[in-house]
């Protein structure tokens, strides 16, 4: 297995112009990820996950928009191709499943055309072979009946189909790289672990790398490789879950990691104080209100991802506090 | 579905009955006299025994819930009456001139769309450029514009100072141009705005997003995706509008001197013509209501969730 990155995202940078002044929902935000392996993107509501999902895709709409940045898949920028050759690989190469399954299928269209137009939009086959394939995609999705399931509406399949559904849409081109936001957070427990499951048995058989937005710590612990934290905008952490977890280097996942229940500590310790304003980020680091490790370095300019130990860097200017 | 439209036709019953209480009792309410009105040709003031023997003759002396009894009894066989000025059967007379009325509704109609459509989705996929603003522009301009005066100025245009176009009465394509323009331009504005407004909601929807995530091409993602959904609102309001070019063609008829019924109507109404307003109220109800019908049913087709509510599957 290599670990070469498949994607790599560079200093993206995405703006919403409204009129209220500019929010900076992903503001220099840089990770990868290897080849076959899970990356999980984790933060608080409104860092920016979703922001920067569709940014990767080019999917920002005015008054958004991607402001600086490089997003390299296959040895192209995604943000410097023409849309034809952008068009050709959403889909084929890279695919998004987003957060709501309830508002994500077209409510006017079966599952089957909706399956069926994924595929035959990007390969010449008739419809007859791309719908067959989408039954063989239900199929592997453990979706019963998938015969009928292609004639039903969406308002006709419950949650927990919906996303499933969803999740086969993604598949249907066996992209290199699925970005799954928040796959499950609409969905009941028990759901959502059969579809992390079933995420993770077909990443195995395909062979593509995932990166898996959540707010569920749980999820990145047992289902990822390697973790990014992302604070306002930013990545200030990014790793491999097992160091990361045991040896937090930026005070912002130190104080994510305490609000995790754990085995016999049972209060539930939320981040302290308020996430920043992204309408006017201050220069500086924008966790410093709310870090119990700041000092008089912490009021200059806002500190770069260093590399820290293996694979594992950190955004802070006092990661050593006793060195300085 | 099935039941569906068989109960909705069960509707016409209670609807044609209170149309034609309404229309008798406001009938009798205006003031003149039909039979005065029949006899007085020519500016000679008819004699009191003549109106008398008429009014006699045609039922006018009978209580009114007697003359009420007498038309219904007779209009469930679709016997309307005979017009007091042609004396000829009233449905014939309507049916007769229905397929103009409608030939100018339909042409109308498909003026409206072919203007509407383009204008409401382009304007919304090109928001806030010049063709958004120049659409927006002539939905502000339809919608306040009052329909005669559109007719008079296109007349004045097309037929009058350049001649490209007849004025007056029906006959080839070249007849239903201004008529069709004139009814249907201030709709076509009002659906227009309809559209844009469907359209931006609809563009602004996770799924569209997830088209485009999926690499549909961009006519596809607008084509199949959005303007399916984009349709739903106007749709639910085209019923209404049907109805509205129907009867709306009373003026257009009149100026353009239309052979169909709503002049046959305004005529009818200028001479009193009791049974010919009556059967016209009559007619136009159940037009109304079948067109409804017709158009909810398309609805259904368009949108799934309503044609297999509580249906064959969970
Ligand atoms: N269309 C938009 N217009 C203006 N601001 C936007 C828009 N979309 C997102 N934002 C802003 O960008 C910021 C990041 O949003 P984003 O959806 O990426 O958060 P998230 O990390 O995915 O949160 P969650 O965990 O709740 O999904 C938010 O503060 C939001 O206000
Ligand atoms: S740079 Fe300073 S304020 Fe920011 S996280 Fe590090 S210690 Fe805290
Ligand atoms: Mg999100």
């Amino acid at each position: 297995m290599s670990w070469a990155p498949v994607l790599k995202v560079k200093n993206l940078s995405t703006y919403f112009y409204t009129r209220y002044g500019v929010i900076k929902a992903v503001n220099g935000a840089s990770f990868t990820v290897a080849a076959g392996k899970t990356l999980g993107l984790v933060g608080e509501s409104g860092c920016g996950k979703s922001v920067t999902a569709l940014s990767i895709l080019r999917l920002i709409e005015p008054p958004g928009r991607i402001c600086s940045g490089e997003v390299w898949l296959n040895g192209c920028d995604l943000l410097k191709i023409p849309p034809r050759q952008l068009r050709q690989v959403r889909g084929r190469e890279i695919a998004l499943v987003f957060q709501d399954p309830l508002t994500s299928l077209n409510p006017v269209l079966t599952i089957g055309t909706q399956l069926a137009e994924t595929i035959d939009s990007h390969e010449e086959i008739s419809r007859a072979e791309a719908r067959r394939r989408a039954v063989e995609l239900l199929f592997r999705l453990g979706l019963p009946d998938p015969e009928r399931l292609m004639r039903l509406y969406p308002f006709q399949l419950s949650g927990g189909m919906r996303q499933r559904v969803m999740v086969a849409m993604a598949l249907a081109l066996r992209p290199k790289v699925l970005i799954a936001d928040e796959p499950t957070t609409a969905l009941d427990v028990t759901v959502q672990a059969q579809i992390l499951a079933e995420l993770k048995r077909l990443q195995e058989e395909l062979g593509m790398a995932i990166v898996l937005i959540t707010h569920d710590l749980g999820v990145v612990a047992a289902m990822t490789d390697e973790v990014a934290v992302m604070y306002a905008g930013t990545i200030v952490e990014h790793g491999p879950v097992a160091e990361v977890f045991d040896r937090p280097a930026h005070p912002y996942t130190r104080a994510l990691l305490r609000s995790v229940p754990r085995l016999g500590r049972e209060e539930l310790a939320p981040v302290e104080g308020q996430p920043p304003s992204l309408l006017n980020l201050p220069a500086h680091c924008a966790f410093l209100p709310r870090c119990l490790q700041a000092g008089a370095a912490c009021r200059g300019e806002k500190p770069e991802l260093r590399e820290i130990g293996p694979g594992h860097a950190a955004a802070c200017h006092r990661l050593f506090p006793w060195a300085g | 579905m099935w039941r569906y439209v068989t109960k909705r036709l069960l509707y016409l019953v209670p609807v044609l009955f209170g149309v034609s209480i309404i229309t008798f009792g406001l009938i009798n309410l205006a003031p003149g006299d039909p039979a005065e009105l029949i006899l007085c040709s020519g500016g000679v003031e008819p004699t009191k025994e003549a109106v008398e023997t008429l009014r006699a003759e045609l039922g006018l002396n009978d209580p009114l819930y007697v003359q009420y009894g007498r038309w219904l009894g007779k209009a469930v066989h679709l016997d309307l009456g005979k017009s007091f000025r042609t004396g000829r059967p009233v449905a014939e007379e309507i049916f007769s001139r229905f397929p103009a009325t409608l030939e100018l509704a339909c042409a109308a109609m498909a003026f409206m769309v072919c203007l509407a459509l383009p204008a409401g989705i382009l304007s919304a996929l090109y928001r806030h450029a010049f063709l958004d603003h120049l659409s927006r522009f002539g939905a502000l301009f339809g919608a306040s514009l009052p329909g005669f005066w559109l007719g008079l100025m296109l007349i004045y245009f097309f037929a009058v100072k350049l001649g490209v176009l007849p004025v007056m009465g029906r006959g080839g394509l070249r007849h239903l141009v201004l008529p069709a323009v004139t009814l249907g331009f201030g709709l076509a504005a009002v659906y227009a705005r309809i559209l844009r407004a469907g359209m931006l909601e609809v563009l602004g929807q996770d799924y569209i997003r997830v088209a485009r995530a999926k690499g549909l091409k961009e006519k596809w993602v607008i084509g199949r995706h959005a303007l399916k959904n984009a349709l739903l609102p106007a749709v639910t309001l085209l019923g209404m509008s049907c109805g509205h070019l129907l009867g709306g063609a009373v003026i257009v008829e009149t100026i353009f001197a239309w052979p169909g019924v709503g002049k046959f109507a305004v005529d009818a109404i200028f001479n009193r013509d009791y049974p010919v307003i009556q059967g016209y109220a009559f007619f136009m109800a159940a037009v109304f209501v079948l067109v409804n019908l017709l158009v909810d049913i398309s609805y259904v087709f368009l949108d799934p969730r309503i044609r297999l509510e509580g249906g064959n599957s969970r």
